[in-house]
C-alpha cells in the first residue's frame, strides 16, 4: 500500500503533471495541489493499527475555462487510487477557478507503516 | 454512566416514550455543551495551525461564535459562526471569510483546514459533552 502521498502523486500527475504536495511554485495557471493531516486509528495496545488522512485536493484553473472535466477526471484518478470519492467545494475567486476536493485514505499497514 | 432501570414491557414502553420526548431545556443544553466543546476544538486547532490575522489586532480565533440553538421533533442544531470583521484602509473582510480562506487556502496561499481538523479529531469529545447533558438528565428522570 502507497502513502498518502505516493498516491495522491499516482492518481493526480498522469492528468496534471503541474502538481506538487502542499504548495505548487511553478509558473502554470491550471495547476493542482494536495494536503493531508494523519489521524491515527484502531488503535490496540495503546497504538495505532492504521492511519487515516483527511485530503484536500487542490484544482486551480484560469477563470473561464470549463472545470467540469478536470474535476470529474480527478475524483475518479483519486477514487481508483483507494481515496474515498471527494466531495467539491468551489474555493474560486476573482484572480482565478479553485475547487477543493476532500476525500480520505487509509493506511492500515500497521503503527510503523505509514509516514 | 447513567443506567436505565426497567421491569416488563410496560415500564420499558413507558421509559422509551420519556425519552423520546426529551424537554426543550435539555436539548438546549445538549447542544450548547458540543457547541462549546466544537468552538474550543477549533481554536485549539487554529492555534496549533497558525492561523492567524499578522495585519489585525483582532484575533479571528477570538470570534467564534454560536447561534442560538434551533430545536425539532428529532433533536436540533447549533451554527457555529466567525462573527465580526476586519477594516483595512477602506476595505471591510468579514471573518467567516477569512476562516474561509485558511480553511481552503487560495492561489499562493496554502491551505490550513483548521476546522475540518477539529471535527475529525474531536468528533467523539463533542458527541461526549451532549452526552453527558442526556445522561444526567436520564439519570435524574429515572
Amino acid at each position: 500500500m502507497k502513502n498518502v502521498d505516493a498516491a495522491a502523486m499516482a492518481a493526480i500527475a498522469p492528468i496534471f503533471p503541474e502538481c506538487a504536495p502542499n504548495e505548487y511554485q511553478g509558473e502554470a495557471l491550471e495547476y493542482v495541489t494536495w494536503n493531508a493531516y494523519t489521524i491515527p486509528e484502531a488503535y490496540g495496545e495503546r497504538l495505532p493499527a492504521a492511519a487515516r488522512y483527511p485530503v484536500q485536493v487542490h484544482y486551480f484553473l484560469p477563470n473561464g475555462k470549463n472545470p467540469n472535466p478536470g474535476k470529474l477526471k480527478l475524483q475518479r484518478a483519486l477514487f481508483d487510487q483507494g481515496f474515498t470519492w471527494p466531495s467539491i467545494t468551489n474555493a474560486s475567486d476573482s484572480e482565478g477557478q479553485h475547487y477543493v476536493l476532500e476525500c480520505n485514505y487509509v493506511n492500515a499497514g500497521g503503527v510503523y507503516g505509514y509516514a | 454512566m447513567a443506567t436505565l432501570e426497567i421491569q416488563g414491557m410496560d415500564e420499558l414502553n413507558a421509559a422509551l416514550g420519556r425519552i423520546g420526548t426529551l424537554p426543550p431545556e435539555v436539548k438546549t443544553r445538549a447542544l450548547n455543551q458540543m457547541a462549546d466543546a466544537a468552538r474550543a476544538a477549533i481554536k485549539r486547532s487554529g492555534e496549533s495551525m497558525g492561523v492567524r490575522d499578522r495585519e489585525s489586532d483582532v484575533h479571528i480565533l477570538d470570534k467564534i461564535t454560536t447561534t442560538k440553538p434551533k430545536l425539532s421533533e428529532s433533536g436540533g442544531h447549533q451554527d457555529i459562526t466567525f462573527s465580526g470583521s476586519r477594516r483595512r484602509g477602506s476595505t471591510t473582510t468579514r471573518n467567516a471569510e477569512i476562516a474561509f480562506i485558511n480553511e481552503y487556502g487560495k492561489r499562493g496561499q496554502p491551505a490550513r483546514p483548521f476546522i475540518g481538523k477539529a471535527m475529525n479529531e474531536n468528533e467523539e469529545r463533542i458527541a461526549a459533552a451532549g452526552g453527558e447533558v442526556l445522561g444526567a438528565w436520564i439519570e435524574n428522570e429515572f
